[in-house]
């Protein structure tokens, strides 16, 4: 039977569909998998308060703009966490209002770390070990939250996978440089933007460049079947 | 459209979708059939080439084939199905926009066009390599030989529609590897 208003290939490819169909798990909604991430999100936050250098923690914690910028880059994060998890759901839509807000979160978390008091400048071999070590702390507090993220928006079907691993490098990174935040005990803001900040773009573009490359897979598998 | 924007035929087709991810073949091919005049009304008013519009098509349906797991039983089929369409579309739009951007247009073909194309030899006898025998069949007869699809499917023992899927789809791998 041939369906009016269809192509001459209708019928053959709807034949080798239907002989192909076979049940597949169904996906958790996003806010379902956007719960369990920031469980998660949080557990790395504990561990960097608990394993960090920071000795005055409790101290810090009584001061409203160190809390504040934890709290900003935390929210930053769940929100680039959310875009990822809609971006990998055709039509679920939502992505870009979640991503522009976290962006702009992430402005603000940089305008309050510039802000810190702190005065004094750190000699330049100081400088560069502390952030060297600061850079890749915030690649290894992100990376289990990045990972868990990237499979998550993966077993979904991105349709744009550079935009889906910028969300997911976004969300897992900006929570790394809040770990780091809770477990670096040094406060100059030049250090803070340097080692804290920057890493948080070079990880996430690199994620974008891996989101390109393999979260459209599905798609690509698609035209060659 | 979100949850609780369901019209009937709306419905219908959320639960012939759900039915598919159960991996009902039934349910499957009624939703196919009713879809397959939506998708081809939303091509026709975007893309030009009829070719081109049944190439799309079938691309738009093996991208839902693909993706059916990660459809939301609980929301609507439609803002699912026209995104990976709308997608699908741009993304062709984009290959060809650079495909034409390669391209050099010449007033006099040159006379040698085998020493200029010699470098993708190798390119070529890859994309081939990475063809099934039924793939390499169908560009032979289509391309090579220059039948017409009725006569090429009745040298390969399939029918047109068949022959033109594998076409199709060794085209692919020729785009994508050329």
């Amino acid at each position: 039977m041939t369906v009016p208003g269809t192509p001459r290939i209708h019928d053959t490819l709807v034949s080798r569909l239907k002989a192909d169909v076979r049940a597949v798990p169904r996906l958790w909604p996003p806010s379902i998998r956007l719960a369990s991430w920031l469980v998660l999100a949080a557990g790395v936050l504990a561990v960097a308060a608990g394993a960090g250098l920071r000795q005055d923690l409790g101290t810090q914690l009584h001061r409203p703009l160190y809390l504040f910028q934890v709290a900003v880059l935390f929210t930053a994060a769940g929100l680039a966490a959310a875009a990822a998890l809609r971006a990998a759901v055709p039509g679920y839509g939502g992505e870009r209002r979640r991503a522009a807000l976290a962006l702009a979160l992430g402005l603000l978390a940089t305008a309050l770390l510039v802000g810190e008091p702190e005065a004094r400048f750190l000699a330049p071999l100081i400088f560069l070990t502390t952030g060297v070590r600061c850079a890749l702390c915030v690649a290894m507090f992100g990376l289990l939250p990045w990972a868990a993220l990237f499979l998550a928006v993966g077993r979904a079907a991105p349709l744009d996978g550079r935009a889906t691993g910028r969300y997911a490098g976004g969300a897992a990174f900006l929570l790394g440089a809040a770990a780091v935040r809770l477990a670096c005990p040094i406060d100059e803001p030049t250090h803070l933007l340097a080692s804290h900040v920057a890493p948080v773009l070079l990880w996430t573009s690199l994620s974008a460049v891996a989101g390109a490359e393999w979260l459209v897979r599905w798609r690509r598998a698609a035209s060659q079947d | 459209m979100r949850a609780g924007d369901f019209d009937d035929a709306s419905r219908r087709r959320a639960r012939l979708m759900a039915g598919a991810q159960r991996g009902e073949a039934e349910a499957y091919g009624e939703l196919l059939n009713e879809i397959g005049p939506m998708v081809m009304s939303f091509l026709r008013g975007r893309v030009r080439e009829a070719e081109e519009v049944e190439d799309l098509y079938q691309e738009i349906f093996m991208a839902i084939h693909r993706a059916r797991h990660s459809y939301d039983a609980a929301r609507p089929v439609e803002p699912w199905l026209f995104a990976i369409a709308r997608h699908i579309v741009a993304d062709h739009a984009e290959r060809r926009r650079a495909r034409r951007a390669r391209e050099v247009v010449v007033a006099v073909p040159p006379e040698r066009a085998v020493e200029s194309d010699a470098h993708l030899k190798p390119e070529l006898e890859q994309a081939l390599r990475r063809m099934s025998g039924e793939q390499r069949q169908a560009i032979a007869l289509l391309r090579v030989e220059g039948l017409p699809v009725e006569a090429a499917a009745r040298r390969a023992g399939t029918s047109p529609g068949a022959l033109r899927v594998r076409a199709h789809r060794a085209y692919k791998v020729l785009r994508q590897l050329l």
